[in-house]
């Protein structure tokens, strides 16, 4: 029990202090209003329905644009990864690229696209590409030639020595490269979302600036925290779910 | 059908009954090479050798380390092509090959390990019984990275006689275990060879593995069949027996350059 509580002295102990801070009146409500304000704050907007609405916004255009740019990663990574004609093919472009932040593309993603949805889709989903693209390629180049060998020797091959033996001598390194993908597409969500949105967390937290509500703003910078914490859960679940037999994932005494 | 005769799991412990039935060679393959010659560049591993192995015989193949013999198993089963010469070796099917390392797929559980590669409703079933021969009954839901280095051994040892092959080949499987496991993995592997009667290839760098297992013992050096001894001993055999101590003492003089000057085979 204690054990499970340790994690979280700290940020009990910081919401206190912080508490205090703002009642003594050392911090003043418009540069950070107290913990009780933000509860407040989140109660309000999540009765209203308006929370729900705005998460599942942002939720909803970082998981089509995880969805798209990561697909597209597995898709391309799988190709240069099996087929080193693809890779001849592709690679080295798609190395250039990949030095390109994927936020020096916002004034171009701008002009093609405007201000609309398709902007901020394009900008996640390039930039959750890249991890998913290495991470797969890297993946499928490192299986152990032994294991394809011994599976070759074995009669398996074509499809069969791909699913049996190459997919999932991968996927560790796939999902190594998802979870990548999984902590970069809040951050590319949160600056387009900023930069211009008629709903979403961003939308939520700029026009909260507009008027002043701190507390709002921290309710969003907030929201974007659990985000990114259910991002991360969701990627663990994926690797105990798909690699119970990894020492690195494995339950203890499976 | 020789799963369905088996009748219980076969324990490494267990003593051979010296009244084993003739063994039945009619499931081993003759193997023949002709001229096999194996260059990598500009060196010449293994020079215009011929070598006649008959159906159901068990064969060791020693020599020093470099000297070529894990490159003409892996020339027999197929993994490597010749520079030269003719190996007849049957179908890549009717042989097995069991490496220095298990080589199991660690996302697979261990019967379905075993299994890799058998078609049919019955896959399952037949990885079991293998799994079984080989002591591990019950072991089959396992992850390979829970069985220890001997397990791993035999599991890779289910995995190749569930394919029932004709001609098992065998890389070194024992190197790294410890004395007492290889024992163990020794009289199973001569009681499985028996009761299959497949034709049996064992790389190794132990002498008295070699002699304790093989009906013949091949040297190989410089490239060519430097000694073939045959081994006239009963088994199962002990090293206590008289005449194992004098022949894997030949084989090691011919293996260090100072064959003897005893000439009989």
């Amino acid at each position: 029990m204690l054990k499970r509580l340790t994690p979280w002295l700290l940020p009990a102990a910081i919401l206190v202090a912080w508490e205090i801070a703002s009642r003594s009146g050392w911090l003043s409500a418009r540069i950070l209003p107290e913990p009780a304000a933000v509860g407040a704050a989140f109660w309000q907007l999540l009765r209203s329905g308006e929370l729900a609405h705005h998460v599942g916004v942002s939720a909803a255009r970082a998981f089509s644009a995880l969805a798209l740019g990561g697909g597209l990663g597995l898709l391309l990574g799988l190709l240069t990864g099996t087929w080193q004609r693809a890779e001849a093919l592709l690679d080295t472009t798609l190395q250039m690229l990949r030095n390109i932040p994927a936020l020096a593309l916002i004034p171009l993603v701008i002009l093609w696209f405007g201000i609309d949805e398709a902007a901020k889709l394009v900008l996640v989903a390039v930039g959750v590409f890249f991890p998913v693209y290495l991470n797969t390629f890297h993946g499928i180049r490192n299986v152990d030639r032994d294991l394809i060998e011994m599976a070759r020797s074995y009669g398996l091959s074509g499809w069969q020595l791909y699913r049996q033996v190459i997919l999932p001598g991968a996927l560790p390194s796939i999902l190594v490269g998802l979870r990548f993908s999984l902590g970069l597409m809040w951050v590319l969500l949160i600056v387009a979302e900023t930069l211009s949105a008629q709903a979403g967390i961003g939308y939520l937290t700029m026009n909260a600036r507009e008027f002043l509500q701190t507390d709002i703003v921290l309710v969003g910078i907030l929201l974007y925290a659990a985000l990114g914490k259910l991002a991360d859960v969701i990627a663990r679940g994926l690797e105990r779910a798909w690699l119970p037999w990894h020492k690195g994932y494995a339950e203890q005494g499976s | 059908m020789w799963l369905t005769e088996v009748d219980a799991p076969v324990l490494p412990r267990e003593p051979v009954a010296e009244t084993v039935p003739v063994r039945d060679t009619a499931q081993g393959l003759a193997l023949q090479l002709r001229g096999v010659a194996k260059s990598f560049g500009t060196r010449h591993v293994l020079e215009r050798l011929d070598l006649n192995v008959a159906p159901g015989e068990f064969v060791a193949l020693v020599g020093r380390s470099g000297c070529g013999k894990s490159t003409l198993l892996r020339l027999i089963a197929g993994l490597d092509a010749p520079t030269a010469g003719r190996i007849d070796a049957g179908l890549a099917e009717e042989r097995r090959l069991m490496f220095q390392d298990a080589r199991l797929l660690p996302w697979k559980r261990v019967v379905d390990n075993v299994a890799l590669g058998l078609e049919g409703r019955d896959a399952r079933d037949r990885a079991m019984e293998a799994l079984a021969q080989v002591g591990l009954a019950g072991r089959g839901g396992d992850w390979p990275a829970t069985l220890s280095g001997g397990q791993r051994q035999r599991v890779a040892l289910a995995r190749a006689l569930v394919h029932r092959p004709r001609l098992l080949l065998l890389d070194e499987p024992l190197g790294a275990l410890d004395a007492l496991t290889r024992l163990e993995m020794h009289r199973l592997i001569e009681q499985l060879w028996r009761r299959h009667g497949f034709t049996a290839l064992l790389v190794t760098h132990d002498v008295a593995e070699a002699v304790a297992l093989a009906d013949r013992v091949l040297l190989i050096d410089r490239g060519g069949i430097a000694l073939d001894a045959t081994v006239p001993l009963p088994r199962p055999r002990s090293r206590a027996v008289a005449g194992f101590a004098e022949l894997e003492d030949r084989v090691l003089r011919h293996l260090v350059g100072q064959p003897s000057t005893d000439a009989s085979p």
